[in-house]
């Protein structure tokens, strides 16, 4: 019986539920969700792709699961894979998409529903149209996000005149005259590069690429949730914060958080950096990496670029954040050079603009990395380091914080569940019990979340035996 | 296959094809023998009016057929409306019939695009 799949009463055909999203994440939270019991599907390796919050290998990932969906018979499925691998910049991307996903609309799918009917479901599929006559080509933003957005701008029922004509000229215009366009960066100019060896293989493709600058969106609201799930750290926000301009692209002058182990540093610059849409590459002050900082010079054997350069190849963004944890710690590693020497030119923006990587035997510029590094104390750290650094202080916790600490923690770990919308809020005794214990564990705001992961559990176990 | 009329037995045909597609089934070979072909072929957008004055986009193909039941070879035609178009892009199904797909246009030429 292999219809039984396929006619099992659904409320809403995935593909519909899909176009309703306002937002890339959100329809790749459903499709995850709604495609977990198909057997067979390698979701384990693809994971790390198709969360990784990088277009490009989203949607390869995307592209790989509507393979596998199409092969298991799951066309549904496999079509809302094809959308999220639908990509404004690439018009042609929606082609294998738009005339199915019509199609069944009209005279396919049906489904019970009062608020989006038929109608105003085609009628959302009309921005996907454009996006496809590339009307969005310099938009830069998923196409869940500008049909969410466009809906309401757009109600009148007239639909603009094509915004291009797709012939060369007729673009070059539009790029010199009106179309903002999206602020990006070449990294690696082909013009200041030798030929790369096959240690770098991996870095052939950054050559003369344009990479996207991340702009900073709703800093507002950035600042509200972030000072809201630190509450003992709302300084060092604002501090952080003060050099990131709305709707310009994200560049922190180098920051150094000092604070004792366990006041939630490093948590704080990667939920900063998520907040913000940027990527973090980590790089462990205290030795434990690998490889150098500053890169190990061509001809040597095994030669590494200079961690700013890995961390632009590896996450794609002219302006990641490079954050060095634990830098006080790198004192006495010696094996690898100091990496207090080695970073230092990247802190100075003219100099890491014109960078020569020893490695890569190329000039680049990472001038738009954001250097935040964190340490538990700078005693033992060198004057002209501290100079260049911004030092901000992050206290530890207390007791005080405790509830909205607490709040932040669980809404968190719902999230991370996959159950936004089931926070139950912790109950006065188990608050207490937490409180207890948190304190005997120093205020560290990592044991903290281990605390109430426990008490959770407890609560769990109590409710199933009842 | 190659009945014209729009009637019922086109329509149910045309509606088991797209399922059979959304169970991840191609046409099978014999039907792409037997189907159309299309040469330096192009996805043109047209943009469209429905019934109810309702602004609609739609999908068509141009370019050089053979194979073709109602046109001679070489031909330079315009396809019905698109309603499947293989993501390998080696074949589509438009609103009347399954065309085959070779080797896409590589020019961009301009074409009057709201014919349909």
């Amino acid at each position: 019986m292999r219809h039984s799949a396929a006619t099992c009463p659904s409320p809403m055909p995935l593909p519909v539920e899909l176009l309703w999203q306002t937002g890339w994440p959100l329809a790749a939270r459903l499709f995850w969700s709604r495609t977990a019991s198909i057997p067979g599907l390698p979701r384990d390796d693809l994971a790390a792709h198709f969360w990784s919050g990088d277009k490009e290998r989203c949607k390869l990932a995307s592209r790989t699961f509507a393979d596998l969906l199409f092969a298991a018979g799951r066309g549904e499925e496999a079509l809302a894979a094809l959308m999220l691998a639908a990509d404004t910049v690439i018009p042609q991307t929606f082609e294998i998409v738009l005339p199915q996903l019509t199609y069944a609309l009209k005279h396919l799918w049906s489904w019970p529903t009062v608020s989006k009917t038929r109608a105003d479901t085609l009628y959302r599929l009309i921005t996907w149209w454009r996006a496809a006559r590339g009307d969005f080509v310099d938009d830069g933003r998923s196409i869940f996000l500008i049909a969410g957005k466009i809906e309401t701008l757009d109600a009148s029922g007239g639909l603009p005149p094509p915004s291009s004509e797709h012939t060369a000229s007729n673009k070059h215009e539009r790029s010199r005259n009106d179309a903002p366009q999206p602020p990006s960066l070449v990294v690696m100019p082909k013009s200041r590069a030798t030929k790369l060896n096959n240690y770098h293989s991996e870095f052939n493709d950054l050559v003369d690429a344009r990479l996207p600058l991340v702009v900073a969106r709703d800093l507002a609201a950035t600042r509200k949730s972030l000072m809201s799930e630190y509450p003992h750290a709302t300084t060092a926000i604002d501090l952080i914060l003060r050099s990131v301009r709305e709707g310009e692209p994200v560049h922190v002058a180098p920051v150094l958080l000092v604070g004792p182990a366990g006041a939630g540093k490093s948590r704080l610059v990667r939920r900063l950096a998520e907040n913000l849409g940027l990527p973090v590459y980590r790089y462990d002050g205290s030795g434990a990496s690998d490889s150098m900082f500053g890169g190990s010079p061509k001809g040597w054997g095994n030669t590494v670029p200079s961690a700013p350069a890995r961390a632009v190849n590896q996450t794609r963004v002219g302006n990641p954040v490079l954050m060095v944890d634990e830098i006080e710690k790198s004192g006495t590693a010696t094996r690898h050079g100091r990496l207090w020497d080695a970073i230092l030119p990247f802190l100075e923006r003219e100099t890491a603009s014109r960078y020569r990587d020893v490695s890569l035997d190329c000039e680049l510029d990472l001038s738009w990395i954001s250097h935040i590094a964190t340490a538990n104390s700078i005693e033992s750290l060198p004057a002209p380091l501290k100079d260049r650094y911004r030092i901000i202080k992050v206290p530890a916790p207390s007791l005080g914080h405790l509830p909205q600490l607490a709040t932040g923690v669980l809404k968190e770990m719902a999230l991370e569940n996959g159950e936004a919308e089931f926070v139950h809020p912790l109950a006065p005794d188990e608050l207490a019990v937490i409180a207890r214990a948190w304190e005997q564990a120093g205020l560290s705001l990592r044991k903290l979340r281990r605390i109430i992961a426990a008490t959770l559990e407890a609560r769990n176990a109590t409710a199933l035996k009842h | 296959m190659s009945t014209e009329d729009d009637g019922d037995g086109v329509n149910v045909l045309r509606l088991r094809e797209i399922k059979s597609y959304l169970r991840g089934e191609a046409p099978s070979l014999s039907v792409l023998a037997k189907a159309p072909q299309l040469r330096s072929w192009r996805l043109v957008i047209a943009d469209v009016r429905t019934a109810d004055d309702r602004p609609r986009l739609l999908m068509v193909l141009v370019g050089h057929v053979s194979g073709h039941p109602h046109f001679i070879d070489g031909r330079f035609i315009r396809t019905s409306e698109l309603i499947w178009l293989d993501r390998n892009r080696n074949w589509a199904r438009s609103w009347n019939r399954v065309y085959q797909l070779g080797a896409a246009s590589s020019d961009g030429a301009a074409l009057g695009q709201s014919e349909v």
